[in-house]
């Protein structure tokens, strides 16, 4: 089912979430909404469920405008960051509790919802924990059994307010994979929240990019992480350095793109070695470079930085780069 | 239940129940035992209370005293066992407030964790 948000703008007292923000996330997508803490994603995520009232601007669900409808009437499943399972029900009802309250008809018998309450929680690879209560399972596993809680409603559209951000490391990696290889298996129309750009570019097929307020950009990954729009988007989907300000703004550059040798070359820039870190197959190496030039950061994979020692003076040159004019902020 | 937050009900409405249901099968079940401690802390305070319905309410015996205070009416009339019993019975309902209160301290204790 598609989504279409159109200039949606929402207060909070004097704090402006969101400012006439139009999305479209077409049919069958899995998209990231990517941005800092406080730059709205969360709130638009919220406006499309219906927990949020949008001051301005209109929601359609699949063409059909659902701007006043109450978060039940919409089709939408929604997982929260920090799970939201009724602590005082089991697993089995805490999934089966979107069937059990629906109304005369609509409502399944007891058989069905035992038979769909199983095969999901069987889908979530946690059919042996039916009888348990959330307070005994893993942050992993409860967020996989408020996932089979969202889908048991048949939503034509998943919402997850960064489902991943209380989990670790591990963990994290485990259940992305597993999203993605979800969606792939049911198609259905997912939005998720995150301030990760590595998820982001990592499990959706489009990211659409938060500033205060606004969509800053939106375009698939790789787009969004070769062709950033703005400084904001390329210092915010990975590390950047600022090579120089000059009179067509500001140059910027990504520590993997940087270049060393130890002789001059044309084009390149001298500069010391100040630190050298190794970081599993990658050294980082920070450089200073002469005069009010700011310093660099480079990263290298470990075996071509072994001729570098710290202190020694080296050559410096970007291989690709990106300038943007400085917007006034 | 400002410190439990709203993401439960929030999950139950967008799960599709009404608020009514919401309030029935999510809301009261999580705030049960605090509300039962309430209840009972508050029915130890009123069982016990003295000073303000003796100005108050003036009070006239079987309408608008207290236990306390009947114990204090027998007690000026000189009917010292009758003033005792009654005296016994309010430690009686000390004692079982007390134990309840216990329980159900344990009880919401292991809950949290």
């Amino acid at each position: 089912m598609s989504i279409d948000v159109t200039q949606i703008g929402k207060q909070f007292g004097t704090f402006t979430a969101l400012s006439d923000v139009t999305l479209h996330v077409p049919d069958g997508q899995l998209v990231a909404l990517l941005g800092p803490s406080g730059s709205g994603k969360t709130t638009l995520l919220r406006v499309i469920a219906g927990l949020e009232t949008p001051d301005t601007g209109r929601v359609h669900l699949a063409g059909q405008d659902v701007t006043h409808a109450g978060p039940g009437e919409r089709g939408i499943g929604f997982v929260f960051q920090h799970y939201a399972l009724f602590k005082h029900m089991t697993v089995f009802k805490n999934v089966a509790f979107g069937l059990k309250v629906k109304r005369g008809a609509a409502r399944p018998t007891a058989p069905a919802i035992r038979d769909k309450v199983m095969r999901l929680l069987s889908l979530v690879q946690l059919d042996w924990a039916a009888g348990r209560y959330p307070g005994q399972l893993s942050g992993g596993q409860r967020q996989r059994v408020a996932l089979a809680r969202a889908l048991a409603v048949e939503p034509r559209v998943l919402l997850l307010d960064e489902p991943f951000g209380a989990l670790d490391a591990a963990v994290r990696q485990e259940l992305r994979d597993w999203l993605r290889q979800l969606h792939n298996e049911l198609h259905v129309t997912s939005v998720f929240v995150t301030h990760d750009q590595e998820e982001a570019l990592e499990i959706a097929n489009r990211i659409v990019v938060f500033n205060a307020g606004r969509i800053e950009q939106e375009g698939r990954p790789s787009d969004v992480y070769h062709y950033p729009a703005s400084a904001f988007t390329y210092r915010f989907l990975g590390r950047a350095n600022l090579w120089q300000t000059g009179p067509h703004g500001q140059t910027l550059v990504r520590p993997h793109d940087l270049r060393l040798s130890p002789e001059p070359a044309p084009g390149t820039v001298p500069a010391q070695i100040v630190r050298i870190h190794q970081v599993g197959p990658t050294a980082r190496l920070e450089l200073s470079r002469a005069g009010d030039l700011p310093s660099l950061e480079a990263y290298l994979p470990a075996r071509d930085a072994q001729p570098f020692q710290v202190g020694q003076q080296v050559h410096v040159t970007p291989t690709a780069q990106q300038t943007y004019p400085v917007t006034p902020s | 239940m400002q410190a439990q937050g709203r993401d439960d009900e929030e999950a139950a409405l967008t799960l599709g129940a009404s608020g009514w249901q919401t309030f029935t099968r999510v809301t009261l079940p999580n705030i049960r035992w605090a509300l039962l401690y309430g209840v009972i802390i508050c029915s130890a305070r009123a069982l016990g209370e003295f000073g303000a319905v003796s100005v108050v309410s003036g009070k006239i015996r079987g309408l608008t005293s207290t236990l306390p205070l009947h114990v204090e009416i027998l007690y000026n009339e000189y009917q010292t066992v009758a003033a005792f019993a009654v005296a016994s019975l309010l430690a009686l309902f000390a004692l079982l407030t007390l134990a309840l209160k216990a329980l159900i301290e344990a009880r919401t204790g292991r809950a949290h964790t």
